[in-house]
């Protein structure tokens, strides 16, 4: 048995070799990082700093920004669940915008329209039976595959041509 | 805000033991650098929090073995769809080493100290039997637990681990025949 081999000694924890490879690991030390890597991170930290702060990370916004941030979310949300419940109704079953603002007359004819074609839709595809959006499903997911295989099957042939 | 001294400093304590931790994974200086500088970009955004915690060095530690972990599964497992050369193989993993010889960094060349001697040699083993070995010795980590991250049998963990181990083993006995050879001195004895 080679004094590597660890089958026989699973059961009594790590064994000779291991110990051996431990204490050896353990007396290494680190490897010295790059010289480049502090200016790589400075630079990328200062490349960062420079975009707007919408496009930063939640965590590097300050607090005062967080805090704005949070209450006009909280606001919209409190105003939504207000509104929606009084609009909602009257939007859907009320018969248009009866209860909106003053260009709800102006609006009337669009949402005619645009409720038509909803309806139309609907119509059409309570029509359609459900075999058909699983072979529209299976006919996309073929596709699919077909493109990554096609393309990893060029990708190979021109490496082997290479390698030739 | 972070104060960008401070930060530095915290930087020049911890750089080599973060990027020890990513190159040990990945066995390629410029992929580890890239982790490394993902690790501090996290710990950036998160400095006032950690920056006196007494366990940030855990964290960082736990920190950049994930990003390399994630940065072996992510990135070479796509490099490898559209690369590989070889026919499928039951045995294989994320970890599959693929990597070029070319895109190797050969640290040998460079490693003339016993310890440096060590880690190029470990650098060298494929990434599938290195993995497995460093988070078994340096991190400390069980072969379950060890399964259980890299998503792998606890057979193959076991293997791959002895086979590592055979083939560092190997690279010793040969680096050390060389060096009688040549009349240097022998850095490890096996």
């Amino acid at each position: 048995m080679s004094s590597f081999d660890m089958e026989e000694h699973e059961s009594s924890g790590r064994d000779a070799a291991d110990k051996v490879l431990d204490q050896y690991f353990r007396a290494l030390s680190d490897t010295e990082a790059p010289a480049s890597l502090i200016p790589r991170v400075q630079a990328a930290i200062a490349a960062r700093a420079l975009r707007p702060w919408w496009q930063q990370s939640y965590q590097s916004w300050n607090h005062k920004t967080r805090t704005l941030v949070l209450s006009v979310a909280g606001g919209m949300l409190l105003l939504l669940s207000w509104l929606l419940p009084i609009y909602l109704p009257a939007i859907s079953g009320g018969g248009g915008f009866g209860l909106m603002t003053p260009y709800s007359s102006s609006l009337e004819p669009l949402w005619a329209v645009a409720m038509l074609l909803v309806g139309s839709l609907q119509a059409f595809l309570s029509q359609v039976p459900a075999t058909v959006y699983y072979l529209v499903a299976a006919i996309i997911w073929v596709g699919y595959l077909l493109a990554v295989g096609t393309g990893v099957f060029l990708c190979r042939l021109v490496q082997l041509q290479k390698a030739r | 805000m972070t104060d960008p001294e401070k930060f530095e400093a915290f930087m020049k304590a911890y750089q080599n033991m973060v990027f020890t931790t990513a190159m040990r994974l990945l066995g390629n200086t410029a992929e580890a650098e890239d982790v490394a500088q993902e690790v501090f970009l996290r710990a950036f955004d998160r400095f006032e929090s950690i920056k006196d915690h007494p366990k940030v060095g855990g964290w960082l530690r736990t920190v950049s073995r994930n990003l390399s972990l994630n940065h072996l599964t992510r990135h070479r497992a796509r490099w490898r769809l559209f690369t590989e050369m070889r026919s499928p193989d039951s045995d294989q993993t994320p970890f599959q080493d693929d990597i070029e010889a070319k895109e190797r960094t050969d640290t040998s060349a460079v490693a003339s100290d016993e310890g440096g001697l060590m880690e190029s040699f470990l650098a060298e083993l494929p990434a599938k039997q290195r993995v497995p070995l460093v988070l078994y010795h340096f991190d400390e980590m069980s072969y379950e637990e060890i399964a259980q991250t890299l998503k792998i049998s606890l057979g193959k963990v076991k293997t791959d681990i002895r086979r590592g181990r055979e083939n560092l083993r190997e690279r010793l006995t040969r680096s050390a025949a060389a060096r009688e050879e040549w009349g240097l001195p022998v850095p490890v004895s096996s």
